[in-house]
């Protein structure tokens, strides 16, 4: 094969391109346009081989590719043909010591509404132990004092606590930047709006629906909708910056583009209004919740430039009403501290903190085969409070980097383990032929169905999906097609819940059955 | 901390003179204040678990002119501007102290009742309904054992008696109407909007307070699914080992053996989950159930 002035010539990758290896595809950063393209097929294979040291006219011959192709390849801009062999690996960002750059302040567990998937678990009823006045203070002063200059007060229903204003007034003062106030805005008069517009403080509310009566069953109170819609009316009146959270679950999730409009025309910038699926923490942990077809899934809408940033909670801490400190509002049982006074830097730089803000998705179970591995704003704290298991891949993300699919690319996500097999260190036990696993690291328990409970035994590293099929049809009177499905998605659960062992066998192609 | 003036409204003296004793599981508590109105009316929400002795740990509650203040040795726990919060908040720190004290018996967030020595748990988050299906089921004679703790013996799975007054959120006690003016009345200011509690003991009710350990024959686990009409159905263990793990309190206290205390409660009991259109029909069913 003749392959003309480029024969002789080595791939190159645009300096500010690198290519990064999945356990089945590839994936190329482009640093400087902030776009991330998934690698595949003979275009992986090429570059694959590249990285390799080998030249276009071997990869050509090899893959009996012709000089066209790789012509094309290079239209892109992405990559070049040199003399010189040049393939750099991507630059993994050296561990640091990271600093304070945000903080949530639940100054309160108290709350004025009941809402269904409350976090915090708020209610009226919950005085026990708040940090008084001065120890806020305290916390925002030591917090400025590390660098830290975007804070958010929030709950429970931060407004209920009568000194709040006092707090934020304080926030100021020492110099933060960023002051916000997340309120369900129930309790926003117009007086204090237009304090809020003098202070220069942000403020976010939570609106469930356009409905008002379905966003008064997910509140628990009659009236709060009008009372919210009035307080955000306000804010926009008064020109407070105001963000809209809408939270998703079943008893809305047919609301979302309507609310979004509404709250559109209640004169709410666009680009301020965010949409998040309900996170299961506290009371947002009733599995009723969840929404049965809204999205709960990542999807690839990847964009990078700075390689440093790619996860979310490093820089961050809140403190609970409590004063326990914790690395987001959503991983309650992660306390790394309690806050008494004088103690902020103390927590911020030990050891445990600076552990969990350091967790990369090198470290994570099957993350650390993902070709996204460096641009996904991955949620820990979902992770970890869905499977017990910080080093668990998120079940909010759909994509499988052994099968190298999106669930979108065929209805729903393939692939399984080849030979799954279950930890050891869980605590499996039968009962009336059903099972419960029990994880005594996080105390998160799972129940599992005669069906499953049989899968999980059978899940000892020996069978393949072919035996788990075909012993399940043994026992269980099923059509076969039936049965592959339920053991397939059964096996996916566990895996997604980290309950299977992370090593895999065998070659990662042959992983789809 | 400088604590509020002491010199503060009737009944309040200069010094925490109002002193008594709750005990359970062997800790002993001592509540002190300066306002004989606190003393009075915690001491109706802890009735029962009054006692005497020496106390291994010191609560005191100073109410003043310009604030209150809960303490916990020199502590300071709490402050608020509001007297009515001073129950509720002494009511959590003590029972969240009381639940630690019982490291060797698994706590669950549970109503508890029980009838012919037959003991019923009934799991359910806070606002889950527990008080008021207890209270509809002491109105139909069965005996009280918690409206919150379901404290067992893992042992014997008996359950034991945990009888702090009955503790009722607004929406709760509008269901009971002819019990509202026997209770304790708190309320307190929440940024324009007023929290409101009512404590009732039993013995309000005519009902008697269990004074032994009682058996775990029933599991009932309330649902507010907002579906119209009554259902009771049995539900696999499996499932019901789940949820009765989702109200236990101190599970950590369990390591590696915590799947097997929930097993061991959920053992021979009858597991079911209850919906009903209110307390009253809701304790009707779980009394037919048990009549057979």
């Amino acid at each position: 094969m003749k392959m003309g002035d480029i024969g002789k010539n080595y791939i190159r990758l645009r300096d500010d391109c690198f290519l990064v290896r999945g356990a089945k595809n590839s994936a190329l950063y482009d640093l400087k346009a902030g776009r991330i393209y998934q690698v595949r097929g003979l275009v992986k294979e090429v570059l694959e081989l590249s990285s390799h040291g080998l030249s276009v006219e071997e990869i050509a011959s090899r893959l009996g590719l012709k000089e066209g192709f790789l012509r094309v390849l290079s239209e892109g801009k992405v990559i070049s043909f040199s003399p010189e062999r040049g393939f750099k690996p991507f630059p993994v960002p050296e561990p640091k010591e990271e600093n304070l750059r945000f903080m949530w302040l639940e100054v309160t567990s108290r709350c004025n509404l009941r809402c269904l998937h409350c976090y915090v678990g708020a209610d009226a009823l919950k005085p026990l132990e708040e940090l008084p006045t001065e120890a806020w203070k305290g916390a925002i002063r030591e917090g400025a004092a590390l660098g830290c200059r975007d804070v958010q007060f929030t709950g429970g229903e931060a407004t209920l606590r009568k000194d709040l204003w006092d707090l934020v007034e304080f926030a100021k003062a020492e110099g933060y930047e960023f002051v916000e106030i997340f309120t369900n805005a129930t309790t926003l008069n117009r007086e204090r709006v237009r304090w809020m517009a003098e202070v220069g403080v942000n403020v976010a509310v939570s609106l469930y629906s356009y409905r008002p009566e379905v966003h008064d069953r997910i509140t628990g109170r009659k009236g709060s909708f009008e009372r919210t819609v009035e307080g955000i009316r306000s804010l926009v009146e008064h020109e407070v910056p105001v963000r809209i959270a809408i939270i998703v679950m079943r008893e809305n999730e047919e609301d979302v583009k309507g609310t979004m409009e509404f709250v559109q025309k209640l004169g709410v910038d666009p680009s301020q209004v965010g949409v998040d699926v309900v996170r299961p923490t506290g009371r947002g942990r009733d599995e009723d919740l969840v929404p049965k077809w809204y999205p709960r899934t990542t999807c690839p809408d990847f964009w990078i430039r700075d390689i440093s940033q790619t996860r979310c909670w490093p820089g961050k801490i809140a403190i609970t009403s409590q004063g326990d400190v914790i690395p987001c509002i959503f991983a309650r049982d992660l306390v790394v501290g309690r806050y008494k006074g004088g103690n902020l830097a103390e927590i911020v730089r030990g050891p445990r903190l600076q552990k969990l803000w350091s967790i990369t998705l090198d470290e994570v179970e099957v993350c650390k085969d993902c070709e996204y591995r460096y641009a996904c704003w991955d949620c820990r704290a979902i992770a970890y409070t869905t499977t017990g298991n910080l080093y668990a891949k998120s079940p909010r993300c759909a994509y499988d980097p052994y099968d190298g699919r999106w669930p979108y690319e065929e209805g729903e996500m393939e692939g399984v383990p080849e030979r799954p097999r279950g930890r050891e260190d869980l605590i499996f036990r039968e009962i009336d032929g059903e099972g419960v696993i029990f994880d005594p690291e996080t105390g998160s328990m799972h129940s599992l169905t005669k069906t499953a409970a049989l899968i999980w035994k059978l899940c000892d590293g020996r069978h393949c999906l072919d035996d788990i099929v075909k012993e399940i049809l043994e026992r269980f009177e099923a059509q076969p097609d039936e049965v592959r499905r339920d053991v397939e998605e059964t096996l996916r659960k566990f895996r997604t819940l980290g309950l299977l062992r992370g090593e895999t066998s065998g070659d990662a192609g042959s992983r789809r059955m | 901390m400088r604590l509020p003036e002491m010199r503060g409204p009737v009944g309040c003296d200069d010094a925490l003179k109002w002193r008594k004793i709750y005990g359970v599981s062997g800790l002993r508590l001592a509540v002190r204040t300066n306002s004989r109105r606190f003393s009075e009316e915690f001491g109706r929400v802890f009735r029962h678990f009054e006692t005497h002795g020496d106390a291994q740990l010191v609560y005191s509650v100073v109410v003043g002119r310009e604030g209150h203040v809960l303490l916990r040795g020199e502590e300071v726990l709490y402050e608020t501007g509001e007297y009515g919060e001073l129950v509720p908040a002494l009511e959590r720190l003590v029972e969240a102290c009381m639940v630690r004290a019982l490291w060797d018996r698994p706590v669950f967030h549970a109503g508890a009742v029980a009838r012919e020595g037959v003991g019923v748990i009934l799991p359910a988050e806070p606002g889950g309904g527990k008080t008021s299906l207890v209270t509809a089921l002491l109105e139909l004679g069965f005996e009280y054992l918690s409206d919150e703790f379901a404290v067992v013996d893992p042992k014997s799975t008996t359950v034991l008696p945990f009888p702090k007054a009955l503790c009722f959120k607004e929406g709760g006690m509008e269901l009971f109407p002819h019990l509202k003016p026997k209770g304790l009345y708190v309320e307190w200011d929440m940024g324009g909007e007023v929290g409101r509690l009512w404590y009732l003991d039993p013995s309000d009710l005519g009902s008697e307070v269990s004074g032994e350990d009682r058996r775990v024959r029933y599991i009932v686990f309330p649902e507010r699914d907002g579906l119209e009409g009554a259902m009771v159905e049995g539900i696999s263990k499996a499932k019901a080992v789940l949820k009765l793990a989702e109200n236990f309190l101190n599970l950590d206290f369990f390591g590696r053996d915590a799947l097997d205390v929930v097993l061991n409660v959920v053992g021979e009991a009858e597991c079911l989950r209850l919906r009903a259109g209110s307390p009253q029909e809701g304790a009707r069913i779980i009394s037919n159930l048990m009549e057979g």
